[in-house]
């Protein structure tokens, strides 16, 4: 029991006192999740809200498509992305294997169904009802869109906020992807599993404690959003 | 301000549910739909709204008209923002001012829940906010999904005179779906009767109860 006591207390010091490679790997971890969670709401959400809203063939396999892709295990989606970004892969010409694009890359893939996923359940739940409604009212297509927007945005907050819970914490994909090279690509997930590894647990425990803060201080940021209510009612 | 029907006809996958169906709901008085249950009630007043499209055929209409389903969405927000809604879309702007919502919210029983969430609302609140919601623009067509489904007894009077009010206005139409037989006694200027016929609808118009005068 010792050394976790011991690892917790030394974590705490190495937070505070301001450890330049801790706050690199911290920087960067923001950074790469923050892009792929950006790209993917700039896309998977009007991908989500237009295709729960509207009819077409097949629509029923798209959402059963959709849905398997939002569990697909990162490791997968790092396998994939390192193939195509190899030196011989269809990518490999633009060198990006082992960088930080090639993580944001990775995370777009990984979150990008998880935005449209969320999205697209609700509006097929809720959007046709909404808009159906805005139609008896005597609204027109803008006033329309606006009230779909304001009535679904807790589910768009949901999917921001889940996307980058999964982007942040997740490990495999950016370790194939990025190589978790020092001062590089080491990632806050990757530098945990790397000292855990070596049995360097005071360093790993700092760090879990910043990927804890993080959470939480995104979960308190969603709930002061939203008044406390549920994401989706 | 009358609607039109010429030629609806809808089908839902292997189901027809009326073929062919031309008929003139007229203003002035009630008109009731009644029929069993799948018969296609709900969507006739759909296609009426415009929110559904027929298969073939073509609804005219001139004027605002809305539709209160029976179990209607309730937006975000309190009873006041919903049945405050309407008035602020661009389409109404200035024609009716908050007293009228007031007013409106008074005369169905909703002053104490004025402040409430919508969303946490009893069945039977929800429909008369949905209904406050349609009335309160003042729409020239109105379209009622059974709209008493789920309120008391001592309300239902109050809202069935609500509606005779509305159309003792000029050139207000409104159609309502019901299931009460009595309230479409006490309501009805003209009943449309939706019957299923070998694997087709009939829709029969029948003026103030007595006798059939017009079959499809």
């Amino acid at each position: 029991m010792d050394y976790i006591v011991e690892g917790i207390r030394e974590a705490i010091w190495l937070i505070f006192s301001g450890d330049t490679e801790i706050f690199g790997i911290i920087v960067l971890s923001l950074f790469v999740s923050i892009t792929a969670t950006t790209l993917a709401v700039l896309i998977g959400v009007p991908l989500g809200f237009y295709t729960g809203i509207k009819q077409f063939p097949l629509k029923k396999l798209y959402g059963s498509v959709l849905y398997t892709a939002m569990g697909i295990p990162p490791v997968v989606i790092g396998l994939v992305v390192a193939i195509l970004l190899s030196r011989r892969g269809p990518l490999g010409q633009y060198e990006l294997l082992f960088t930080p694009q090639a993580m944001i890359i990775a995370q777009f893939c990984l979150v990008l169904p998880i935005v449209t996923g969320i999205l697209f359940g609700t509006a097929k739940d809720k959007g046709r009802e909404v808009l159906e409604l805005a139609f008896t009212l005597g609204a027109n297509r803008h006033e329309s869109l606006k009230l779909l927007i304001k009535e679904l945005n807790a589910a768009v907050l949901l999917a921001i906020m889940t996307a980058f819970g999964r982007a942040i914490s997740e490990v495999g994909a950016v370790m194939l992807v990025g190589g978790n090279i020092r001062g590089s690509t080491r990632m806050m997930t990757t530098y945990i599993a790397l000292n855990n590894s070596m049995g360097a647990y005071e360093r790993s425990i700092a760090m879990a404690i910043v990927l804890l803060l993080i959470s939480l201080i995104i979960n308190a940021i969603t709930q002061h959003m939203t008044g406390g209510k549920a994401y989706v009612d | 301000m009358s609607i039109e029907c010429k030629g609806i006809s809808k089908a839902y996958k292997h189901k027809q549910l009326f073929h062919n169906f031309t008929g003139t709901f007229s203003p002035g008085v009630c008109n009731c739909i009644v029929g069993e249950n799948g018969v296609g009630k709900t969507t006739l007043l759909k296609i009426m709204s415009g929110i559904l499209k027929p298969d073939s055929g073509m609804v005219t209409h001139s004027g605002m008209c809305t539709y209160a389903g029976s179990s209607p969405y309730m937006l975000r927000g309190t009873v006041m923002d919903n049945i405050t809604y309407p008035l602020m879309l661009k389409r109404q702007q200035g024609r009716r001012e908050q007293h009228v919502v007031l007013e409106m919210i008074e005369q169905l029983g909703l002053n104490a829940l004025k402040h409430q969430e919508a969303k946490t609302l009893s069945a039977g609140e929800k429909q008369k906010v949905a209904l406050g919601r349609a009335l309160v623009w003042d729409p020239e067509i109105l379209l009622l999904d059974e709209p008493t489904a789920n309120i008391d007894r001592s309300m239902i009077e109050m809202i069935e005179g609500y509606l005779k009010d509305y159309l003792k206005q000029k050139n207000r139409t409104l159609v309502v779906v019901s299931h009460d037989y009595e309230q479409v006694h006490r309501l009805s200027g003209v009943l449309w009767e939706i019957k299923h016929h070998n694997f087709d609808a009939i829709i029969e118009k029948r003026e103030n109860n007595r006798g059939l005068l017009e079959c499809r």
